[in-house]
């Protein structure tokens, strides 16, 4: 039997970690369904009467803000929480003692931190979601005309679904931002004994604010007594500055995953 | 079965814990890891079982280095600690989660030390109390059927019924395969159990022979009034509790806070009549 990795262990893990995790989670997506219901049910409640004429135009426009916030929020969470245990010396020897590799026991935490919770929190979005626009488009819809930066006017429907929602371009280079926060969470949860999300959360807004000030400096002295120009250079096309941005994301990911396994292996008790 | 050659370990620069520690520990004896607070009692359980890293040094464990953690190793090793935690679930979800990842864990020895130990696991194990919950851990452990069992403290909070069926059941659990390591500053508790002693002292292993050879070399007696050739004593109800040396071979029975105390006040002169050990240096 492979010391590294082991079909058997790693499913029989999964069904272990559950027992511990489970119960962190379910109340967490719990708690997280009841926020988008009360968001709904708060937007859509007042408006009723307005609902029923079909002249509510921006009844449905919380939704990417709170979709957005409640699911970075979630997913830092439930990635802090799942290594949590390893700092309290109570649990930490089982935990480190149950025979599986580390690397099984680094796969499971992505299976319940990335995969399970990204997509619960999909569906639980996305199936509340359904429920209240259906419930919306039982009344009819509400098209307008807008302008597109082409010129075009297209017809938009405003009480369609959220997963039908097309969003701009740049957007699509930010999915990498809920897979970081994860990979960071992780690490965080791994290597502070206490107060995991809240240490986690002071040093990754510490790190930004260093950054940006660091960032800001330099291109403050890069371009001072300069005139911008515009011509055709590569980064002069913003998508090429979100590809840019999209990669060191999916990079730094995959450096902060590497990080919280070498300390998962070197965790002491 | 286990090897520790030269291990250095400290919590902080200033304050090592071991310095240059050799001991080796055998398969079919029950040791027991005595010391005073803080003399490393719980930290060389942890070496052993690959929880901590030591500063430098070898240990070994089964042909193991056990901070690799490999699964192979750790389905050998059964680790009780003092202090532990388990989940609000039933015992048989625990188990149905737990046990598969012991390949040799024997269920029908399981239900049997749970009998014998009175634990009522109808409910949840989170709601038990702190003995009952040392006693199902206890049980889990040996159930286990690993090569090596290390238990911290593991009659702590343990009733006297308990405590005699623990000696009891650990008596019967040690094959000529396994190699038992429990740590306690209950001295009283390891009466009748434990076939070798392991004493800490001073960043190193003070004394590791087994009861046969200590009591073949000291003789422990109660006397009225002190022999020349005394070696230990302390004064006890009608007179005095003593360690001699066993010149004539005489049959007596090991007390071990006698012996304890007596290596922590005169070391050399304690462990130097005791043959040592091949693995522990002579002091």
């Amino acid at each position: 039997m492979s010391n590294l990795f082991n079909s058997t262990r790693f499913f029989g893990l999964i069904r272990r970690q559950w027992i511990g995790f489970g119960r962190i989670y379910l109340m967490a997506i719990g708690i997280i369904a009841g926020v988008i219901f009360g968001f709904y049910a708060v937007n859509f409640g007042p408006n009723y009467d307005d609902i029923k004429k079909n002249t509510v135009y921006s009844l449905l426009s919380f939704r990417a803000p709170l979709f957005c916030i409640l699911g970075l929020f979630f997913v830092t969470v439930i990635s802090s929480s799942y290594f949590a245990d390893l700092g309290k010396k109570t649990r930490a020897i089982f935990e480190l003692m149950i025979p599986a590799s580390q690397l099984e026991k680094f796969l499971v935490s992505l299976f319940y931190t990335v995969v399970v919770s990204i997509g619960s929190y999909l569906l639980v979005f996305y199936l509340i979601d359904l429920a209240f626009v259906s419930y919306l488009r039982s009344f009819g819809s509400v098209v307008v005309n807008e302008m597109q930066p082409s010129g075009e006017t297209v017809s938009v429907d405003l009480w369609q679904y959220f997963f039908k929602v097309k969003y701009p371009d740049p957007a699509y280079y930010f999915y990498f931002l809920p897979i970081l926060l994860n990979a960071i969470f992780l690490l965080g949860g791994i290597v502070y004994q206490n107060y995991q999300y809240v240490k986690t959360a002071i040093s990754l807004v510490l790190y930004c604010v260093v950054w940006t000030c660091l960032f800001v400096y330099l291109m403050k002295t890069q371009t001072r007594d300069t005139v911008g120009t515009m011509d055709n250079n590569y980064w002069s096309d913003s998508n090429h500055i979100f590809a840019l941005i999209s990669a060191v994301g999916v990079l730094l990911t995959i450096v902060f995953w590497s990080v919280a396994f070498l300390r998962l292996k070197e965790k002491e008790i | 079965m286990i090897t520790i050659q030269n291990l250095n370990f400290s919590y902080s620069k200033s304050k090592p814990l071991f310095l240059q520690m050799d001991l080796e520990l055998k398969q079919g004896h029950i040791y027991g890891l005595l010391g005073k607070n803080g003399a490393g009692k719980s930290t060389l359980l942890k070496n052993i079982a690959g929880l901590v890293y030591p500063v430098s040094g070898r240990v070994n464990v089964l042909g193991h280095n056990p901070n690799r953690r490999e699964p192979s190793l750790l389905r050998e090793i059964s680790f009780i600690p003092e202090e532990f935690y388990l989940p609000a679930v039933k015992s048989d979800q625990f188990l149905k989660a737990n046990a598969d990842f012991y390949p040799n864990f024997d269920r029908e020895y399981f239900d049997r030390l749970i009998d014998e130990f009175d634990v009522p696991i109808e409910q949840k194990l989170a709601n038990m109390s702190y003995g009952q919950k040392k006693k199902y851990i206890i049980s889990f452990g040996l159930a286990s059927n690993t090569k090596v069992i290390i238990m911290d403290e593991p009659t702590n909070g343990l009733d006297i019924p308990s405590k005699v069926q623990f000696r009891k059941i650990m008596a019967s659990a040690i094959t000529e395969d396994k190699c038992v390591i429990i740590s306690t500053h209950q001295v009283r508790d390891l009466d009748n159990l434990i076939d070798a002693v392991i004493l800490l002292d001073d960043h190193k292993v003070a004394l590791n022979a087994t009861m046969h050879v200590i009591t073949d070399r000291l003789c422990f007696k109660k006397v009225r009034e002190l022999p020349l050739d005394t070696l230990y004593s302390e004064e006890g109800l009608g007179g005095f509790n003593v360690i001699l040396p066993n010149s004539a071979a005489e049959d007596s029975k090991l007390d071990l806070e006698l012996l304890f105390n007596a290596v922590l006040k005169y070391k050399e002169k304690i462990t130097n009549l005791i043959k040592h050990d091949e693995y522990v240096k002579p002091i």
